[in-house]
């Protein structure tokens, strides 16, 4: 009896996941969670923005869907790499699971998903099912699946892009607009919601050489339909895309060139991670069994009319221009990074598992049986060396190291209980480096559901940075210790820039005036800043300073703040007439969305304490009014004398106009379909 | 009187049970407002380093701008260094050839700038070598008048280290010896070195006084729990003086006996006494750096005259004094160069 097609897919399928978690020790342990046996860099990392997207599901509010009030004193949703805020699949994963199951689940799901992809695409190109069965599991097998492990928003990039060329090779064989291309779309914009910004790049670039292949001999009759999903996959995206492009514009990475002895600009310029010859090679031919049975492969199979030759051959030189220096022209020209991106290397990652691809199809197109027979073994021996290599891959070094520390709940409590105020975590030298555990880090805090008052690894708001770039403990860079003798001196800054509270665990105690321990829980220890500022207060006097061109000019003012006293650039004289303990404030803080209720006798400046960035809004009894830069990175409101109502509301730019082009994307989308299906049943 | 003698005489007993000899708090004297200035250039960025160079030059380390400066007291110019990024200037020493040391707590360094102000040797210190999640941090620096040598601490890894006063850097080797005083949780602050040769370190984190000979021998004496010990400044008389942060005194230690005794500083309970250097006449001059003022300690008679600074929470962490007997400070927050001159100095 013959099975049902998608029957006999699904057993593939089965087979496939099957086969990966018999032959490959690393994905059997990563299917039954037991990362932990690796390292790598933490997935700590990753937990928190899952916390918090949890929480915001479980008690939603717009303002909180907009901006995260726990990270880098505020900070846009659309704007932190390690939050994929509107993919669906983390979403729904954060809402149902806790956080650490919701990460395990979030990366079976895509490895499933890769799996699954590859298995349809190979199907697709008409191989036999054995031929399927060895490149899907090769491909599996190869060192770049392993790769995505470290890092949830690499993984869920990486598994849409078989699915997405299957849907391409689909769709190419249709007339006209058709319900693949509408799948098409739809898979292109929810990988892309999930995509880490680098990756999502090349595998763009991919996805557009294979779509130009596959295309080529019926362009003129489908270059309609091929604009359509591309039209409809960016209207689907830009509820996405219109506010990460506004936030990215406004963001520290985007302006990192100003900060001339910054370690973050020495760490994103493209400069600094260029390839060597040594890099090169691995990343290009790891795992080397592979390429040579590919070059043995050559002169046995057929290559004309190949699928995928010129796909790897036009993406291979795309890798070169884009990753050698000498090739990468214009950056090194204009010397600034055009892009947001690093470590070029990573252009070659698809390669590994495009080799397996087309090892598979010179067997599966080659009719002479000797031949067949002998590509056939390459296509054995290439997944033999790709499993017998998995055990040695460097990219191992990269699989997550699982949490296993208490984290400090009762002293999270005593903070969450106070007046809201951030806490900031340095991490003591002698803490051991996160290959062989984790550490403390500022995502720490939203696991915890404090407000946080730094930043670990990437670059938030441009004023922030400004601000903070130079405050030992405030910016830090994974793995990175910040020694006590560096933070415990500048805890007046810190009680300056309104953060009330440090967590330290390393070795020794401060001394400082400001800090009292406030409890020790599983080797962490509590301090509070006393006379913090508080979230929301106002000014009785602010220096009227020249805003400064420069960072190092912020910097000098910030750490002038004990002595000197707030700064305020362009805000109104007068506006600090009141006295303040002739001012009332009633405050109603929700994430997102203040208001503040404000008597003065001679009126006053009211500053929240939250990172200025485009989409925050002010109004003063129900008027916009302007918000002014206090301390570079806060907002102050000029309050006029008597009582008055203010309110600061926060929204992603573009979000709105964003949701109604998706919904016009997902009308067309659909309109389309029943159009096309209904000339489709017209000529039938 | 009586309290003075008893303690005197019961210093050195005391000293080694840890206990040392309070004072009564006794009065203070405050000084005219206009015997402290501040200058309105240059401006700085939390300096934490300050010294007076034999050519009358003053030097500051402007930690979060990664500069030096050198400000003439006479013709009022200002001469900017701009230092390797992260180099994190701390400490600073001016030596008797003119030349000027800093300790680079963000690079793991100290480095020696030659008298002709544009050659810079480097030396860097052998726990970098071991050094895995943060660089180790030098910190504080003095020069020991008899051996030659110029002796640090490194804060964060509860070291003291010596390099020679002359020394060269050489490749792929260390010219600094390293003593471990034991782990970061000793936080070796401030140092000086008596005529002897004897140095004396403030154990910050451990309250404790090290005492470490020209040998390398150390020994220690245990102050009161909470004393969090930071400035040491040796007088002209061989004598060691302390300020004592957390429990805002000052306190003297003398070499031969061992004998302590402290007095309160006038800032009583909001004091924390941090810098501290004694000038030629044996006064001893302290910064509080909450209560924000300058303090000048006459041992003779027991009293403090209380200067009181400009400026806000200035928050002085580093006091210098010149050949003319004038005292330099610097505001880690105010970001300002002050002076105290003598009295009956001409301004």
């Amino acid at each position: 009896m013959i099975l049902p097609r998608s029957l006999r897919l699904l057993g593939v399928c089965l087979l496939v996941l099957g086969l990966m978690f018999t032959v490959s020790p690393l994905y059997r342990d990563f299917f039954l969670d037991r990362r932990d046996k690796y390292q790598g860099t933490s997935f700590a990392d990753f937990l928190g923005p899952l916390a918090y997207d949890g929480r915001v599901l479980r008690d939603f509010s717009w303002g909180a869907w907009f901006w995260n009030p726990d990270k880098a004193l505020g900070i846009p949703r659309a704007q932190d790499l390690g939050t994929r805020p509107m993919y669906p699949v983390q979403l729904v994963l954060a809402r149902l699971l806790p956080p650490e199951q919701a990460w395990h689940w979030n990366h079976v799901f895509h490895v499933v998903l890769k799996a699954v992809g590859l298995v349809l695409l190979c199907a697709a190109f008409g191989w036999p099912f054995w031929i399927v069965v060895l490149a899907s599991i090769g491909a599996m097998l190869s060192d770049g699946a392993l790769a995505h492990f470290a890092d949830t928003t690499i993984i869920t990039t990486a598994a849409w892009v078989p699915l997405q060329l299957w849907l391409t090779l689909r769709a190419s064989r249709a007339r006209g607009f058709s319900g693949w291309d509408a799948a098409w779309a739809v898979a292109a914009a929810l990988r892309a919601m999930s995509f880490h910004p680098q990756w999502g790049a090349y595998y763009e670039v991919l996805i557009l050489l294979f779509t130009l292949r596959v295309e080529w001999g019926a362009l003129r009759g489908r270059w309609s339909a091929l604009l359509l999903r591309y039209a409809a996959y960016g209207l689907l995206l830009a509820p996405w895309l219109l506010p990460a492009m506004a936030h990215y514009a406004d963001s520290g990475r985007r302006h990192m060139m100003e900060f001339d002895d910054w370690h973050l600009r020495r760490a994103y310029t493209w400069w600094k991670y260029r390839m060597g010859w040594g890099n090169f090679w691995r990343a290009l031919l790891i795992p080397w069994g592979l390429w040579v049975l590919v070059v043995l492969a050559v002169p046995i199979g057929r290559l004309r009319h190949s699928i995928l030759w010129p796909v790897l051959g036009g993406y291979f030189v795309f890798g070169l221009f884009h990753a050698v220096p000498w090739l990468a022209l214009p950056m090194w020209i204009s010397g600034v990074a055009l892009l947001p991106f690093r470590i070029p290397q990573r252009v070659f990652e698809p390669f590994n598992w495009l080799g397996i691809l087309l090892l598979a199809e010179m067997a599966a197109r080659e009719d002479r049986s000797r031949r067949r027979a002998a590509l056939a073994v390459l296509l054995v021996l290439a997944v033999g060396v790709c499993a017998w290599q998995t055990r040695f891959d460097p990219a191992r070094t990269y699989i997550d190291v699982r949490w296993d520390r208490q984290l400090p709940e009762r002293l999270a409590a005593l903070v969450r209980a106070e007046p809201r105020a951030p806490a900031v975590f340095p991490v003591g030298q002698d803490r051991k480096d996160d290959a062989h555990g984790p550490l403390l880090n500022s995502n720490h805090n939203l696991l915890l559901g404090l407000p946080g008052g730094h930043f670990l690894g990437e670059v938030p708001s441009y004023s922030y940075a400004r601000a903070t770039y130079r405050v030992p403990g405030l910016l830090f860079m994974q793995r990175v210790a910040t020694p006590l003798s560096d933070w415990d001196p500048v805890v007046d800054i810190y009680a300056e820039l309104g953060i009330g509270w440090v967590f330290w665990d390393g070795a020794g105690d401060p001394v400082h005036p400001r800090l009292r321990l406030a409890g020790e829980e599983s080797g962490f220890r509590l301090y509070r800043v006393e006379g913090a500022r508080p979230q929301i207060y106002v000014l009785d006097g602010v220096r009227r300073v020249a805003r400064p061109r420069k960072p190092a000019g912020v910097s000098a003012l910030i750490f002038s703040l004990p002595a000197l006293g707030p700064f305020c650039y362009g805000c109104p004289e007068g506006a600090t007439a009141s006295p303040v303990e002739e001012v009332k404030l009633e405050p109603a803080w929700k994430p997102g969305d203040v208001t503040v209720t404000v008597d003065s006798p001679r009126g006053t400046l009211l500053v929240l304490g939250e990172t200025r960035a485009s989409g925050w809004r002010a109004t003063l009894d129900g008027t916009p009014t302007t918000i002014h830069a206090v301390n570079e990175v806060f907002q102050g409101v000029a309050v006029p004398p008597g009582r008055h109502r203010i309110h600061w509301r926060f929204v992603s730019p573009g979000f709105h106009v964003g949701l109604a082009l998706a919904a016009v994307g997902a009308v067309g989308l659909t309109v389309a379909v029943l159009g096309s299906a209904r000339r489709r049943r017209d000529l039938v | 009187m009586i309290w003075s003698r008893l303690a005197g005489v019961l210093g050195l007993s005391a000293g080694a049970l840890g206990l040392g000899a309070v004072s009564p708090v006794m009065a203070a004297d405050p000084a005219p407002r206009e015997a402290v200035r501040e200058l309105e250039s240059p401006v700085l960025t939390f300096p934490t380093g300050l010294a007076v160079a034999a050519d009358g030059g003053v030097w500051i380390a402007s930690t979060y701008a990664d500069q030096l400066v050198r400000f003439d007291p006479v013709t009022r110019a200002v001469r900017t260094i701009k230092l390797p990024q992260r180099s994190h200037p701390a400490g600073l020493l001016a030596d008797a050839r003119g030349a000027v040391w800093y300790a680079g707590s963000g690079l793991g360094l100290v480095a020696r700038i030659e008298p002709d102000g544009q050659t810079v040797r480097e030396f860097a210190i052998p726990s970098m070598l071991t050094a895995r999640f943060a660089i180790p941090s030098p910190w504080s620096l003095a020069a020991d008048p008899v051996g030659g040598q110029v002796w640090f601490t490194v804060h964060s890894d509860g070291l003291l280290a010596r390099v020679g006063a002359e020394a060269l850097p050489v490749r792929r080797s260390f010219v600094v010896t390293e003593i471990p005083l034991g782990g970061p949780e000793v936080r070796p602050d401030g140092l000086a070195v008596d005529a002897r040769g004897v140095v004396w370190v403030a154990e910050l984190g451990t309250d404790r006084l090290a005492r470490v000979d020209p040998q390398g021998g150390v020994s220690r004496l245990q102050l009161p729990a909470g004393s969090r010990p930071r400035g040491v400044a040796a007088a002209p008389d061989g004598v060691i003086w302390v300020t004592l942060f957390g429990r805002h005194e000052l306190l003297r230690v003398d070499p031969p006996s061992l004998a302590m005794r402290a007095w309160p500083m006038p800032g009583g309970r909001s004091s924390n006494p941090d810098a501290v250097v004694v000038d030629r006449s044996g006064a001893v001059w302290v910064s509080e750096f909450t209560a924000n003022t300058i303090t000048r300690f006459e041992p003779a008679r027991e009293r403090f005259t209380v200067f009181r600074l400009p400026t806000p929470r200035s928050g002085v962490r580093a006091l210098a004094v010149d050949g003319q007997g004038r005292v330099w400070f610097v505001g880690s927050y105010s970001g300002r160069l002050g002076v105290i001159d003598p009295p009956g100095a001409p301004r």
